[in-house]
């Protein structure tokens, strides 16, 4: 028994391919990335020249398929969707993902509402146009003509295709998954409001990223974004450039009332935590799918280095998170432990001259204080890289805080950062990367305190 | 729909002074005590009862920019001065700006303006403003954004929010502002806003912060 329609989406028994069958085709392309991705269900391209294609038979029409298609993904011309569409409702399919571009985005509505009416018609939810398709790393379902995504526990739901396989692109690169990955194009039916209701029950999903150019129906998107940061994170890029909100006013407030202004109340109402880019969004996204929130905006720096640790305090201090001293007593206790040089303060600085133990003791004493730490190691070659990360991994045993770790920098951290990573750290390139995520995850506590009494009608 | 937005869309028009003095107080929200007057015994009359000194503007359709136009008197002290404006006030009539009468009430003395107001997004509905009034809006544009309704937490995040916020909290001697009196603005602004479709814009500017209330010094509303 389905628990959700969009079921039929994500995790689909069978997926029929209506489109070209041809070697760099879309149509054939999908179906390749399917079979490389390890699709488990059954796959049936659709096409009148019938034959056969990557090993798979070509069924000349929709109404040859069997019984057990629960989606179908159209890569089509124009002329051919709405019949195919047609086929799909008379054959009890449900869903169809409409990959083909030539609709509203190029001022072609009347194709787009016919699209949707025929849809309508024959009960045919539609994912699209003009879109990158989706993907279920989970399922190893991928139709979808981008990299293949790797499975994680970020959702990202995104306005712009292109954009979305860029993501998929870098994402891959840094080892970064997902749990789903939609690109819903032009929005004619399924879009970004019933998506995040959907992925806000997901047990996949953890975190949800959104990339937005521009809302429609911007009220029932209030409702659905409210719910879902209720339950989950919910990131978001949001790009200036949009119509919708372009109004002629005539009050000073009205004139000085920027549509990005307005975006930034609808997510402060809402919850969502907005990103610059691409970047902050990988670095927030996998933090919040490892760390548990902070109590608190009391932050430790645990540092072998004095630069890198102020530019991180700084930082940290300029995003609202409290760099506060150490009390006496956790000087005087961690001091007989440390280099006789190091400094007590925040940041605590151990000075090159310290290994496994002096991380490991100053780092479990300073989460017993604090409500979260960032950990930066300067690397030199002749130091024991792996053996401070296994100082940083065991405190960390100790606490269920959140720590962000800076290894630095390269070849010599490559296996240090490996083992943090296969302990669940988060390691970021920079101090200053550490000290922004931080501050994101101390924002998530205060927000969930209080977007629980946003007024939403 | 609200009669006087029914009236005024019939006539083609904004709503006049008086109207958004009166529309603003039957959902709830203070407004100074106001008197619509036509010729000058009732000017005279009305100053009296309200106490000197008092402020007088003209009420016209035409006349969208009245500090501009010559059409605000503020701080008249006797009975003389309230002739002289009146004078002055209807000398602004022509076929062009028609006068509907002129509004008088109490001056306020204050040091602290602020504005409130709101816009009507094609997205997200009513988005409700606060911020810093008079001519300091266009400087420093330090203005907080709540889309409507607000909850009581919202609007005071509203308060918080604005760069100028400490203004809020009475520096050096003056007395603090009335914070929930101004939530309670906010409040019943957005809620106005929700069930008024018809509002385009509103533009109270500037508003005083008291320490009891505040006092609404001029309004607009736009449909």
């Amino acid at each position: 028994m389905r628990s959700h329609a969009f079921d039929a989406f994500f995790k689909p028994k069978a997926v029929a391919f209506a489109g070209s069958i041809k070697p760099g085709k879309i149509g054939y392309e999908i179906i390749k990335s399917m079979k490389e991705g390890g699709y488990q269900g059954n796959i049936y391209p659709v096409n009148p020249a019938g034959g056969e294609v990557l090993g798979y038979r070509v069924f000349a029409s929709i109404s040859e398929l069997t019984e057990d298609v629960e989606l179908v993904v159209i890569s089509l011309p124009l002329r051919a969707i709405l019949d195919t569409i047609k086929q799909c409702g008379m054959k009890g399919i449900r869903a169809a993902v409409v990959i083909s571009s030539g609709f509203s985005e190029v001022g072609n509505y009347q194709a787009e509402n016919d699209l949707v009416t025929t849809a309508r018609k024959w009960e045919v939810r539609i994912i699209g146009p003009n879109c990158a398709g989706l993907m279920n790393p989970w399922t190893n379902h991928f139709p979808s003509i981008e990299v293949r995504a790797l499975p994680g526990h970020t959702a990202f739901i995104t306005q712009s295709g292109a954009l979305g396989g860029a993501t998929l692109a870098l994402a891959e690169e840094r080892r970064f998954g997902f749990s789903k990955f939609v690109s819903y194009g032009n929005r004619c039916d399924v879009g970004d409001i019933e998506l995040l209701s959907y992925l806000a029950d997901d047990p996949q999903t953890g975190v949800i990223a959104l990339y937005i150019e521009g809302v429609d129906k911007g009220r029932e998107f209030l409702r659905a974004a409210h719910a879902a940061s209720m339950k989950k994170p919910v990131v978001a890029i949001k790009s200036g450039r949009t119509q919708s909100g372009t109004r002629a006013a005539s009050s000073h407030t009205g004139t000085l009332a920027g549509i990005d202004q307005i975006y930034e109340a609808a997510f402060r109402k809402t919850g969502i935590i907005r990103v610059e880019g691409i970047e902050e969004m990988f670095d927030l996204c996998q933090t919040f799918s490892q760390c548990l929130l902070p109590d608190g905006n009391r932050v430790a720096i645990v540092s072998n280095a004095g630069g890198p640790g102020i530019l991180a305090a700084d930082k940290a201090e300029k995003l609202g998170l409290d760099v506060a001293e150490p009390s006496p007593s956790f000087q005087k206790n961690l001091k007989p432990h440390l280099s006789p040089h190091a400094s007590l303060k925040n940041p605590i600085d151990l000075t090159v001259e310290s290994g496994y133990e002096e991380f490991r003791i100053a780092l479990e004493s300073a989460l017993s204080e604090y409500d979260a730490a960032i950990v930066i190691y300067v690397a030199t070659p002749y130091l024991d890289s792996n053996a401070i990360a296994r100082g940083v991994i065991d405190a960390a045993k100790a606490h269920q805080k959140p720590i962000i770790t800076n290894f630095m920098a390269g070849r010599i951290v490559k296996d240090a950062v490996r083992l943090l990573k296969e302990a669940g750290l988060v390691n970021l390139a920079t101090g200053e990367r550490c000290a922004f995520v931080l501050s994101k995850l101390t924002e998530r506590k205060k927000l969930l305190g209080r977007i629980k009494f946003a007024s939403i009608d | 729909m609200h009669q006087l937005i029914e009236k005024a869309r019939r006539e083609g028009r904004h709503l006049l002074e008086p109207e958004v003095l009166s529309l603003l107080e039957d959902y709830g929200i203070h407004v100074p005590r106001y008197t619509l007057i036509h010729n000058e015994d009732e000017a005279l009359k009305a100053s009296r009862s309200i106490g000197w000194p008092v402020v007088m503007k003209v009420v016209s359709p035409d006349i969208i920019h009245k500090t501009e136009s010559g059409g605000v008197f503020i701080g008249l002290q006797n009975e003389k001065q309230v002739s002289e404006a009146f004078s002055q006030l209807y000398a602004l009539e022509s076929k062009e700006n028609r006068i509907e009468g002129l509004i008088i009430y109490p001056f306020q003395k204050h040091d602290v303006e602020l504005s409130v107001g709101m816009v009507r997004d094609l997205q997200f509905g009513p988005v409700i403003t606060f911020g810093l009034g008079g001519i300091w809006i266009e400087v420093f544009r330090d203005i907080a954004y709540g889309i409507a309704p607000l909850s009581h937490k919202e609007a005071e995040d509203m308060l918080d929010s604005i760069r100028a916020h400490s203004i809020l909290k009475g520096m050096r001697k003056r007395s603090p502002a009335d914070r929930k009196a101004l939530c309670e603005l906010l409040i019943r602004l957005s809620q106005m806003a929700m069930k008024e479709d018809a509002i385009k814009e509103i533009d109270l500017n500037p508003v005083f912060p008291m320490e009891k209330g505040y006092f609404i010094a001029d309004g607009r509303v736009i449909l």
